[in-house]
């Protein structure tokens, strides 16, 4: 399973690339992996499926690990996955040892990576088995999960949350209706018939409205001047860190959703509150460092598992995942393991071959990419602003799906705005489909009763895993308003 | 200072690139009537690539441009969604010059018998039917049912309690409200269930969250060997690869549903067009290449035109407009209650962060949206020309970016010079990319 892309040179060289370019866009603050891969999947149109997941995967992986680089040397995450380790890395680099804070870094997420990838290669056939048992209700019901889950932990407030998912299931609805086959909130448009598509939506999102709205750039200095070596004793006494915050993203990852920015502020605060050395946290920790940088880079294996498993993405980028997975005539989910054992091989195969490129790249490359990141802006955008356009435009050869997304590059701009965050409004709009496709079978199945939603055990597991988690993350907010967290 | 304010340099410049866009427009003038084709055809596929339609179109365009059947070759265009009318709208609108012909397939007919479009065949010139592949109704491996007589006799005996899966919408649900009407002396009753597209429907059935559906051919193929067994096939007769499978009619009932691929053109499209592309199919069909991949698709070569192709249109819309579709009216209706949630979550949200008092000084309010219009602004002109005027994709593009960058503060001679010529290269090698490599209808 491992060897599979080895076997196959043009699979390894878009591993590479995937890697490569994702550090690259990781690493410049303002441009995410998000933008990245959903600008891509309609470049990948022609190749086959095999290759333009082996290069999306890599851009997935390489994105995670670029962004510690401009976080450690300027303070400025290339990715939300990296917010955190700004805290630790930053003021390291400040006292003369960027070399040694990259280093630890990379060290972690190739560490955080190959553990998950474990997980990934372990865990995803024994769920995708198991997923065949489950019925229309029980996916809706692990539908309605995934909303909580992802509502009550991407922003500050669940309400708004739980408003940002509620407008990204409206965005769902217009378009035909999958019980009746009539056009619902269409408003006479004709072009609506077929609803918003997904990575115009998503292109909107994570392309357009970041580059329309860039945030102000610092120009600084940005040097490695010590050397990158670790003492492998270091890494020694590090174990039981690496391997808690590995396990706490693989972890997070699993769970539909949520992300790496979510998996390294869990396994920061975990590390923390078991360090030794609380006082040093945040003033340049090296433990710091490695808590957050392995287990953001957890998340992507473990967020992979529900994807090729259920069919339930495990992260926003997941999300664009599925949606190249429809594109290329896949179903992801228990039958993608019946029809198309190669894809999974070659994802399982892929992610672990993108790790040891990462380790590779990003210590060959660190100091070029650097002074990429400081690039004046009006090079960038015009760029990123033309492939927006021409990847809406490619995804079914027309204007309107581009005057979507140009609305939608709008509308994150809002959402910025007024604080909403945005990973429940991309799950929301994404899932919406097949939870209203199981509601649609399960009821038509039992003739109208809603009873299964309760009879059936998995269904309630997972309804009840929902209350609960909306229980904990309502305790979580009133014990932030009654003593506030300091600023991270 | 306002970024807008442009410098009136750069709107020298401006106007200079807009010139050289109005010359690019006026493109050389049509010459005098040649032969048709003169040029490519445009062939609409409303499904995705790599799909069945979109394989189907594919063969028999590979086969006209090796053999050299057409002067020119087809070019094949996806525009998927809602179940091909996105793509048959597209052509029904088209300017009827035999360049934008469709190629849907039986779907043309049960979008307007299911209400999703208001129009069927009626609308279109039929330049021909080729192909078609019937489909074959299913159960699970361990199901009581050794034949379609055993299914049938329950489903009279216990009305709305055997699950039938179906995808709303396609020739899949006709099929299950066909089989209600096929017993002559008394109506009985599937409970329908919406469950979706083949690979969907497959996982529900050895789920037992359905009992029975049908698959076509070239799904059945797939799903053989992994735990489902064929009842029926709805064909007119046996077909010769699968023998042991019998016929609905043989069994006594009259269901026969074939998918047809149909070649469609706007209305008005003259009549040598539509014989020239006709012929050019007929004799795609006969090549070796086309029968060999047929073959491994489960496609029976069949072509129909003209008279056979109009009595054959007829006896089929015939045979949709007698299924009624049934209503689900207890399946909740979701607008309402989504509309309900966001004003609740947006009421409680708005309440909370005005009792924060925590709003942001006005004065940055303003800034940030005054800064946002200038690229959106370009960005929507850069859009609107492409769509309205068909202006040259490389030329919009070389102006577009220096434009853009202008528009968010780019102001030094040397990076405008530099982001022109970006323009101008980007422009060719994404032009180049996407419609040799990747077909995409790029003005």
């Amino acid at each position: 399973m491992i060897l599979h892309v080895l076997s196959h040179p043009e699979l390894l060289g878009l591993t590479i690339l995937g890697v490569f370019l994702g550090i690259t866009v990781g690493a410049i603050p303002g441009l995410t992996g998000a933008m990245l891969i959903s600008l891509t999947v309609p470049l990948t149109f022609n190749m086959d499926s095999q290759s333009a997941l082996t290069l999306l995967v890599g851009m997935y992986v390489g994105s995670v690990s670029g962004g510690l680089i401009t976080a450690t040397l300027l303070r400025m995450p290339g990715t939300p996955a990296s917010i955190i380790t700004t805290l630790d890395g930053y003021p390291m680099a400040q006292s003369g040892q960027a070399g040694k804070a990259l280093a630890l870094g990379i060290g972690a997420s190739f560490f955080g990576g190959m553990l998950s990838w474990a997980a990934l290669a372990g865990l995803a056939k024994p769920i995708a088995s198991l997923s065949t048992s489950l019925g229309p209700f029980d996916y809706f019901a692990l539908v309605l999960m995934a909303f909580v889950l992802v509502a009550g932990v991407s922003g500050s407030s669940l309400t708004r949350g739980m408003l940002s998912c509620c407008l990204g299931i409206l965005c769902a609805l217009p378009g035909t209706a999958p019980a009746t086959g009539e056009l619902r909130l269409t408003f006479g448009i004709d072009a609506l018939a077929d609803g918003i598509k997904p990575l115009t939506v998503l292109i909107g999102l994570f392309a357009l409205s970041r580059v329309l709205a860039p945030e102000s750039k610092v120009s600084s200095s940005a040097k490695v001047d010590d050397s990158m070596r670790i003492k492998w004793g270091v890494w020694k006494s590090q174990l039981g860190n690496l391997v808690r915050s590995s396990a706490i993203g693989t972890g997070v990852g699993i769970l539909p959703g949520i992300g790496a920015n979510i998996g390294s502020l869990i396994a920061y605060s975990t590390a923390r509150s078991y360090s030794k050395i609380q006082e040093k946290y945040g003033k340049g920790c090296e433990e710091g460092i490695i808590a957050s940088e392995s287990a953001n880079n957890a998340t992507v294996g473990g967020a992979l598992v529900p994807l090729i498993a259920i069919g339930i993405p495990g992260s926003v980028i997941d999300a664009i995942l599925l949606g190249a997975f429809v594109i290329h005539g896949l179903q992801p989910g228990p039958m993608l393991f019946e029809n198309d054992p190669q894809i999974v091989t070659t994802i399982i195969s892929t992610y672990f071959w993108a790790n040891i490129a990462m380790i590779g790249l990003m210590l060959l490359s660190i100091r070029w990419v650097a002074r990429i990141a400081s690039l004046p802006n009006h090079y960038l955008i015009p760029v990123i602003a033309t492939f927006c356009v021409l990847g809406s435009f490619g995804l079914a050869n027309r204007y309107f799906d581009v005057w979507v997304m140009i609305g939608f590059g709008v509308i994150g701009i809002l959402f910025e705005r007024w604080k909403i965050p945005l990973a429940p409004f991309v799950i929301g709009f994404i899932l919406t489909p097949l939870a209203e496709e199981s509601m649609i079978t399960g009821l038509m199945g039992s003739g109208g009763s809603w009873a299964p939603l309760v009879s059936r055990p998995s269904s309630l597991v997972f309804l009840f895993v929902a209350v609960l988690l909306s229980a904990w993350s309502i305790r979580q907010q009133r014990q932030l308003l009654s003593n506030p967290a300091p600023q991270h | 200072m306002s970024l807008l304010l442009v410098d009136y340099r750069y709107r020298l410049l401006a106007s200079a690139v807009a010139l050289l866009t109005l010359l690019g427009c006026s493109e050389a003038t049509e010459g005098p009537d040649m032969a048709y084709p003169r040029k490519p055809i445009k062939v609409i596929v409303p499904f995705s690539a790599g799909g069945g339609s979109d394989s189907f179109v594919r063969i028999l365009q590979r086969a006209i441009r090796e053999e050299g059947l057409l002067p020119h070759p087809l070019v094949v265009i996806n525009v998927p969604g809602a179940g091909g009318a996105i793509g048959s709208r597209r052509v029904r609108n088209a300017s009827p010059d035999g360049y934008t012909i469709l190629c849907l397939h039986e779907g043309i007919l049960t979008s307007k018998y299911s209400g999703r479009t208001p129009y069927g065949p009626e609308a279109f010139r039929a330049i021909a039917a080729t192909g078609q592949s019937s489909l074959v109704i299913c159960v699970r491996e361990g199901s009581p049912f050794q034949t379609l007589s055993d299914l049938m006799e329950t489903v009279a005996n216990r009305p709305d309690e055997i699950r039938f899966g179906m995808a709303p919408g396609t020739p899949t649900q006709f099929v299950g409200r066909k089989f209600e009407s096929s017993t002559k002396d008394r109506i009985i009753r599937f409970r329908n269930v919406a469950s979706g597209g083949g690979a969907k429907r497959f996982n529900d059935l050895i789920g037992e969250h359905i009992d029975v559906t049908p698959f076509s051919l070239s799904e059945y193929s797939k799903f053989q060997a992994s735990g489902i067994r064929a009842l029926a096939f709805l064909g007119e007769t046996r077909l010769s690869e699968m023998p042991t499978i019998p016929t609905a009619q043989e069994q006594g009932f009259d269901v026969v549903m074939q998918n047809i691929q149909y070649w469609w053109a706007p209305k008005s499209t003259p009549d040598a067009a539509i014989d020239r592309i006709a012929r050019a199919l007929e004799a795609a069909l006969k090549t070796e290449f086309v029968e060999e991949r047929f073959r491994e698709m489960k496609i029976e070569p069949i072509f129909l035109r003209d008279d056979a192709l109009q009595a054959h249109l007829v006896t089929r819309e015939q045979f949709f407009q007698g299924a009624a579709l049934v209503r689900y009216d207890h399946l909740p209706n979701l607008v309402p209650i989504v509309f309900f949630l966001i004003s609740l979550f947006g009421g409680l949200s708005f309440w909370k962060s005005s009792t924060e008092s925590s709003t942001p000084a006005p004065a940055r309010n303003n800034e940030i949206w005054f800064r946002l219009a200038a690229p959106l602004g370009v960005m929507s002109v850069y859009v609107f020309v492409m769509q309205s005027f068909d202006l040259s994709y490389i030329i919009a593009t070389a102006a577009f970016i220096p434009l853009l960058a202008i528009a968010i503060g780019a102001r030094s001679k040397r990076d405008l010079i530099a982001l022109t010529t970006m323009g101008i290269c980007l422009g060719m090698a994404c032009f180049v990319l996407f419609t040799k490599l990747l077909v995409i209808d790029l003005p």
